[in-house]
């Protein structure tokens, strides 16, 4: 499968969906498993970025695919299948969310962006790749979003990244965290307002 | 186009909302306004910022699949982590105060108190207690309630009820027992103090009390009469202190 994304890779997803639903009801190995391949990238994005944590990114994923095999029968078709795993991702990520977990985990380690004590990259620990184009303010303001991501409420941290880094529109996004329109829109603003205070140190480092 | 007016609609700009004139009306202003430029350049590069999307690096790809694998077509297991997994949510959204949950969390929580209740069955107080005594309430008010335990065998109603006031009128917040014994004069006297009050003049108002109650009973001499006396009152009588 290849590199489905943007508004192209949804369209194709949501015209899959009605055939791979079927198939998927009746437990179609096959469909499961093209199912994974397309939307993989996107459940992970939005965990990692949801809880600021790669291997509880990575564990998030293995359970949305898992409930999608479980509870497919209850799927009705009212929204994409798309949607649908946004909105199984959103429950899982808020699962693992727990004021504890938010209180007692230490970021800095937790958030593995690829960064050694004395701010140098290291290579990922998991992918064993390099990441040369990474250069080291690129990961300190991945790093500083992160932090500031982490400082949002969780509803408005959800809304802003299915929008900004998903690219839904107010009324998909409006679907998956079932509020209205309205409501999602002033989340999403006052988001970007708090991510734009907190990292206005940065940008003004970026116009340099 | 104020500047009001663009800094209420700069997210509907970023997101493509605007319809083209609006658009073009937000440009303009831009071009002349730094500030709002400034602001909506800022806004942009959050955006642009946390475009940035994450891949699943392969190897973690092919364990999740391998996991998934597995354990996918395992009955019980689905059935037991469904079960879990809808508790969790529940607990969550306890935390997270949707309606839903708030409304249910209503009876759940009812249920969990009524279920601790039943396993202290209600009982009669004159079912544990010996037969021939019963016990009479003073008509009471959220402040005070007082109590007479008497034997009701041995005394009429109009007697039960002559020491019932006069206890009722005595200006302590106290308890006692006492054992009394009717003499042949048709009063009665303290044989014994079961339970001391805390003030002494308590126990000498009762025992006035009794020697000036005349007891119907006595009349009878076949019986010797007992009257328990058991008394508690929980009342502040700030207008009389003393007797």
């Amino acid at each position: 499968m290849g590199e489905l994304t943007g508004s192209f890779g949804s369209r194709i997803g949501f015209q899959e969906s009605e055939d791979l639903v079927v198939r998927l009801r009746e437990h179609d190995e096959q469909a499961f498993a093209e199912v994974f391949h397309l939307y993989k990238d996107l459940v992970y994005t939005l965990s990692v970025k949801l809880l600021s944590d790669k291997s509880e990114a990575m564990d998030v994923t293995q359970e949305v695919f898992l409930t999608l095999y479980r509870k497919i029968n209850s799927f009705r078709g009212e929204c994409s299948l798309k949607t649908w795993l946004y909105r199984v991702t959103l429950n899982q990520a808020a699962n693992r969310n727990r004021w504890w977990r938010r209180r007692f985990l230490d970021r800095t380690e937790s958030l593995s962006l690829g960064l050694k004590d004395n701010g140098q990259p290291v290579p990922d620990p998991v992918s064993n790749q390099p990441r040369p184009d990474r250069v080291a303010f690129a990961v300190e303001i991945q790093k500083a979003l992160q932090e500031a991501l982490d400082s949002l409420p969780f509803e408005q941290r959800a809304a802003v990244l299915l929008r900004d880094v998903q690219g839904l529109s107010y009324e998909e996004v409006a679907e998956v965290v079932g509020a209205e329109v309205g409501t999602v829109k002033s989340r999403i603003a006052r988001g970007r307002e708090r991510l734009k205070e907190r990292l206005k140190a940065y940008r003004e480092g970026a116009d340099l | 186009m104020s500047c009001q007016d663009v800094l209420k609609n700069i997210h509907d700009y970023l997101d493509g909302e605007l319809s083209a004139s609006q658009a073009a009306e937000f440009e303009s202003h831009l071009r002349q306004c730094d500030a709002c430029r400034c602001e909506v350049d800022d806004l942009s590069w959050v955006r642009q910022t946390l475009a940035v999307k994450e891949h699943l690096p392969a190897a973690a790809e092919e364990q999740i699949w391998k996991h998934v694998h597995q354990r996918l077509g395992v009955v019980w297991w689905d059935w037991a982590y469904g079960l879990f997994d809808d508790i969790r949510t529940y607990w969550r959204d306890l935390d997270r105060i949707t309606v839903w949950t708030r409304v249910s969390a209503v009876p759940v929580t009812l249920a969990f108190f009524v279920s601790i209740l039943l396993q202290f069955p209600l009982v009669a107080i004159e079912e544990w207690t010996y037969p021939a005594f019963t016990m009479k309430r003073m008509p009471s008010s959220v402040f005070s309630e007082a109590l007479v335990t008497q034997i009701q065998a041995r005394h009429t109603p109009a007697e039960i009820d002559d020491i019932m006031s006069a206890a009722w009128k005595l200006p302590y917040e106290d308890s006692f027992t006492v054992l009394a014994q009717v003499t042949a004069e048709g009063h009665a006297e303290i044989e014994d103090v079961i339970e001391y009050p805390k003030s002494h003049d308590l126990l000498q108002a009762v025992d006035d009390t009794l020697r000036a109650t005349q007891f119907q009973t006595a009349q009878n001499n076949t019986v010797k009469p007992l009257v328990i006396y058991s008394f508690q009152k929980i009342d502040v009588y700030s207008d009389q202190p003393g007797l």
